[in-house]
C-alpha cells in the first residue's frame, strides 16, 4: 500500500513538474507545440506534416496577401493533430485562412492513430483534447490517468528544449527549409498498393471542414507534388470530400513543374527550398485567385 | 492477451480475483474442478478470441498425445514404439504442415529446378497458429515422458487439457515439462501472498525488460537492419549489439511476465533465463537462455541420440544433431538452420578444448564473456536477417569501413536506450554477483526494494513503448 501510495504522489509531483516545464519551453518542437496550445493568433495557419513545416514560408505568404501567418506543421503528424491544434487556437483566436497540406499516409491511410496523440496529452486536462484522445481510443481515458503517461518518450526532449541555449531551436520558426538537391531521375510509379483508407481520419477531415464553415474560416486543401509522381488516385476521398463541401483542392502532387525537376526536390517527398519557395508563391497566386 | 497490452493491465487482474474466488476452499469443497475449468476457460477464450479455427488445431493436439499417453499404458511392451512413434508424429503434423511445408516445398522446387524439372509446388502461405511450436513441444514431450516411463500417463481430460492450454506460457513458453506441471494442476492452489509478491516482481522486471528496453531498441534497430547498406559500419555494429539486448528483453521479459503471472497464480514455471550474456562459453550461454528449450532437447534428442556417454565423435554428432534440431525449432528458413549449426559447431569445439564447463576468474573470465557475447551477437545476426545472403551481406557490411549513414539517432533515443540498457547490465550484474539479499528486488532493506519497485514503474510509464507489439518467439 505503501509503494502504491508513494507512486501515485511521484506521478503527480513528477508530471505536474513536466507540465510546468512544458508550458515554458521556448525551443524546439515543444516550445512550437505549447506556443500553436496556448498563444497562436496569427490570420492565416498552415496545416500538415512535415511537407507543411519544410515547403510554406509563412512570412511570404503573410506579405503577400497582407496577414499574420504561421506554420502548424508537424513532422509525421497530420489531421488528428491539427484538427485538435485548431481547437485549442479556436479557444482563444479565430483564424481567417487554414492551408492544409494534405500528405495520404497521415491524413487519408490507415495506421495506428494514437501516434498522433503525443503532442496532445500534456494538453490532456483540457475537455476537447480529453475528447479527441478518447474518440481515437478509449483506453486513453484510463491511461492519462497517469499524469508521467501524458509524457511518455517525450519528456527528453522536453527538458532538453527547456534548457537549450541554441538558437536556431526558437519556437517562432515556422519554416524549415530543406536545402539538399535529389540525385535521381523520375522513375515509372511502381504497381499501385492496396489503399485502405481510415474512417478515423476522414471523419476529423469532415469536422475540420465543417468547423471551418461554422467559423468562417476560408479552407485550402493543398497536395505537394512527388517526385516522379503520375497518379493522384490516393487522393480521391480528398477530392470527393472537398467537392461535397465547396473546398478548393490546389492539387500538385502530379505538377508536371515539380515532378520532373530533380533539382527543386530535397528527397522524393519533400521539396528543397527552391521547390518550396515556388510551391508557396503558386498556392498564393491559386488563392488569390480563388477570392 | 498479449502480456504487454492495456487489455492485459485491466483484464488480469479481473481474471485473478475470479480464479481466487472460485479457489477458496469452500468452493473446491463443491467443485474441486472449478479452477481448472476456469483456467481452461480462460485459456480458451484467449486463444478464441485471437483465432477460433486455431484453436481446434490446440484441442485435436492436445486429444491425440491425450489418447496416446493413455493407450501407451494399455498395449504390450512390443508395440508401445510404434504406438509413441505414431502419435508423437500425429501431434507434430500441425506443426510440419503450418510451419515447415511452404520451406520443403520451395526447397523441392529449387532442387528439382537443379535437375531440369518444374515441380511449380505452389506454398500453401497458411499463418502460423500462436505457440504452436510451444504446446506441440510440451505435449510430445509428454508422450515421450509416458513412453519411457517417466510418468504414469494423465487419466483426468480436463487436468490434460489445462497442461497444454495454460494461458501464461501458451504464446511463448516456457515449455512446461509433465512431471513439474501436472502435479501443481492436480493439486489444489493456496493463496501464498510471498509468492504472489515474487509473482509480481517478475511481472515488473518482465516488463520493464519488454518494454523500456526491448522495443525502444526495436524503434532503432529495425529501420538499420533493414537498410544496413546505406549505413554506416560502425551504425550497423551498434545495431548488432542492440538486437542481442533487444531479443534478450523480448524473450526474458516474456518468459518472466508468463512466470508472474503464473506464481499469481499459485504456479511455479520454469525459468527460462538465467543472465545469460554472462555465460563465459557458448555451451553456458544455453544453459542459461531458453532454459525450458534446451533442457527439453537435452532430455528427448541429445540423450536419447547416446548423449556424452558414447565416443568423442558420436558425441559430438549428437550436439550438432541437437542443436539442428534446435535450429529447425526456431524456424522454416536456412537462416535458423545455420545458426542452430552454428552454435552446435561452437559448442563441440569447446567441448574438444575443454572449455565447455571450465569456469575461469578474474581477466579471462571478462575476456571469455566479452567474446562469448561477441560470437552470439555474430550468430543472432544470422538469426534475424531475413535471408542467409542479407546475413552474409551485414556481416561483410560489418567490416567494410563504410562510413556514412542515413539514419541519425536523436539524442533524445540515445539517452532513453542508454539508460535502460544501464539497468539492466546493473541489474544483472548485481543479481548474478551477490547474494540474493543484496540484489535490487529482494534486498533486506525495504527502502531499497520499494525503491526499486517505484523506480522501475516510473520508468516504464516515463519510458516505456505501449504499443502492444507481438514478442519476437510467439512467431516461432
Amino acid at each position: 500500500m505503501l509503494v502504491v501510495i508513494t507512486l501515485l504522489l511521484i506521478d503527480q509531483l513528477v508530471g505536474r513538474t513536466l507540465i510546468w516545464i512544458n508550458e515554458g519551453t521556448m525551443k524546439g518542437d515543444y516550445g512550437r507545440n505549447t506556443y500553436i496550445a496556448t498563444q497562436a493568433c496569427q490570420d492565416i495557419l498552415i496545416f500538415g506534416s512535415s511537407r507543411a513545416i519544410h515547403h510554406y514560408d509563412p512570412t511570404l505568404i503573410g506579405e503577400t496577401l497582407g496577414m499574420t501567418c504561421y506554420n502548424c506543421g508537424e513532422d509525421g503528424m497530420g489531421i488528428i493533430l491539427m484538427y485538435a491544434r485548431l481547437q485549442l487556437i479556436l479557444q482563444r483566436h479565430t483564424p481567417k485562412v487554414i492551408i492544409y497540406d494534405i500528405e495520404p499516409s497521415y491524413d487519408l491511410l490507415e495506421d495506428d492513430n494514437t501516434r498522433y496523440l503525443g503532442f496532445l496529452r500534456p494538453f490532456y486536462d483540457n475537455d476537447t483534447i480529453k475528447r479527441i484522445c478518447v474518440d481515437v481510443s478509449p483506453s486513453e481515458r484510463f491511461k492519462n490517468l497517469s499524469m508521467l503517461y501524458r509524457f511518455n518518450s517525450r519528456w527528453v526532449d522536453i527538458i532538453a528544449q527547456r534548457i537549450s541555449r541554441d538558437p536556431s531551436q526558437a519556437r517562432d520558426y515556422t519554416w524549415a527549409p530543406l536545402h539538399g538537391r535529389l540525385n535521381a531521375e523520375p522513375s515509372l510509379n511502381a504497381e499501385s498498393p492496396i489503399l485502405n483508407y481510415d474512417p478515423l481520419k476522414l471523419k476529423y477531415l469532415q469536422r475540420l471542414i465543417e468547423c471551418c464553415a461554422n467559423n468562417d474560416i476560408a479552407l485550402y486543401f493543398v497536395t505537394s507534388p512527388n517526385f516522379g509522381n503520375t497518379d493522384d488516385k490516393v487522393y480521391s476521398p480528398l477530392k470527393e470530400l472537398a467537392a461535397a463541401n465547396n473546398i478548393p483542392v490546389l492539387n500538385h502532387s502530379i505538377d508536371t513543374t515539380f515532378t520532373r525537376h530533380p533539382e527543386l526536390f530535397n528527397d522524393r517527398d519533400h521539396l528543397n527550398q527552391c521547390g518550396a519557395t515556388l510551391l508557396t508563391k503558386m498556392v498564393i497566386q491559386e488563392i488569390n485567385n480563388q477570392d | 492477451m498479449l502480456f504487454n497490452s492495456f487489455e492485459f493491465l485491466w483484464l488480469f487482474p479481473l481474471l485473478l480475483a475470479t480464479y481466487w474466488l472460485v479457489n477458496r476452499p469452500v468452493v473446491r469443497a463443491k467443485v474441486p474442478q472449478l479452477p481448472n475449468l476456469l483456467l481452461i476457460g480462460i485459456s480458451y477464450g484467449l486463444y478464441i478470441k485471437w483465432n477460433p479455427a486455431f484453436s481446434l488445431l490446440l484441442l485435436g493436439v492436445t486429444a491425440v498425445t491425450y489418447c496416446t499417453g493413455l493407450a501407451l499404458e494399455r498395449v504390450s511392451q512390443s508395440k508401445k514404439s510404434v504406438l509413441a512413434a505414431c502419435g508423437i508424429v500425429l501431434a507434430l503434423l500441425p506443426l510440419t504442415v503450418f510451419k515447415y511445408a511452404d520451406f520443403i516445398l520451395a526447397q523441392a522446387n529449387e532442387l528439382g529446378a537443379l535437375f531440369g524439372m518444374e515441380f511449380g509446388l505452389p506454398g500453401l502461405n497458411w499463418a502460423l497458429p500462436l505457440g504452436i511450436s510451444f504446446f506441440t513441444f510440451q505435449a510430445v514431450g509428454y508422450v515421450a515422458d509416458v513412453f519411457l516411463g517417466r510418468i504414469k500417463a494423465e487419466r483426468n481430460w480436463w487436468d490434460y487439457m489445462l497442461f497444454v492450454c495454460f494461458f501464461p506460457q501458451i504464446a511463448a513458453g516456457p515449455i512446461g515439462r509433465a512431471n513439474s506441471l501436472l502435479p501443481q494442476i492436480k493439486s489444489p492452489r493456496l493463496f501464498n501472498p510471498s509468492q504472489c509478491s515474487q509473482g509480481m516482481r517478475w511481472l515488473l522486471w518482465g516488463m520493464f525488460l519488454k518494454v523500456v528496453m526491448a522495443d525502444r531498441i526495436g524503434l532503432v534497430v529495425d529501420p538499420i537492419l533493414a537498410q544496413y547498406q546505406s549505413q554506416s559500419s560502425a551504425l550497423c555494429a551498434m545495431a548488432a549489439v542492440l538486437y542481442s539486448l533487444q531479443i534478450y528483453g523480448d524473450f526474458a521479459g516474456y518468459s518472466f511476465m508468463a512466470l508472474g503471472v503464473g506464481q499469481l497464480m499459485g504456479f511455479e514455471l520454469t525459468n527460462n533465463f538465467k543472465r545469460p550474456y554472462l555465460s563465459q562459453s557458448i555451451t553456458e550461454f544455453w544453459h542459461r537462455w531458453h532454459i525450458s528449450l534446451s533442457t527439453w532437447l537435452r532430455d528427448y534428442v541429445y540423450i536419447p541420440l547416446g548423449g556424452s556417454r558414447c565416443s568423442k565423435a558420436r558425441s559430438y554428432l549428437n550436439i550438432a544433431v541437437t542443436f539442428l534440431v534446435s535450429g529447425i525449432w526456431h524456424g522454416a528458413n536456412w537462416t535458423f538452420i545455420i545458426w542452430g549449426i552454428l552454435h552446435g559447431l561452437f559448442q563441440i569445439a569447446e567441448k574438444a578444448v575443454g572449455l565447455g564447463k571450465k569456469q575461469s576468474r578474474g581477466i579471462i573470465k571478462v575476456l571469455r564473456v566479452a567474446t562469448t557475447f561477441v560470437i552470439v551477437t555474430l550468430l543472432w545476426v544470422i538469426f534475424r536477417m531475413p535471408t542467409l545472403s542479407d546475413a552474409y551481406g551485414f556481416i561483410g557490411h560489418l567490416f567494410s569501413g563504410f562510413a556514412t549513414s542515413t539514419i541519425t539517432i536523436t539524442p533524445s533515443m540515445k539517452i532513453l536506450l542508454l539508460l535502460s540498457i544501464v539497468i539492466v547490465v546493473f541489474k544483472d550484474l548485481i543479481d548474478e554477483y551477490l547474494s540474493q539479499d543484496k540484489t535490487l528486488l529482494h534486498n533486506r532493506y525495504r527502502l531499497v526494494r520499494f525503491g526499486t519497485y517505484i523506480g522501475l514503474t516510473v520508468l516504464i510509464l516515463l519510458c516505456g513503448v505501449f504499443d502492444a507489439s507481438q514478442f519476437i518467439y510467439a512467431r516461432f
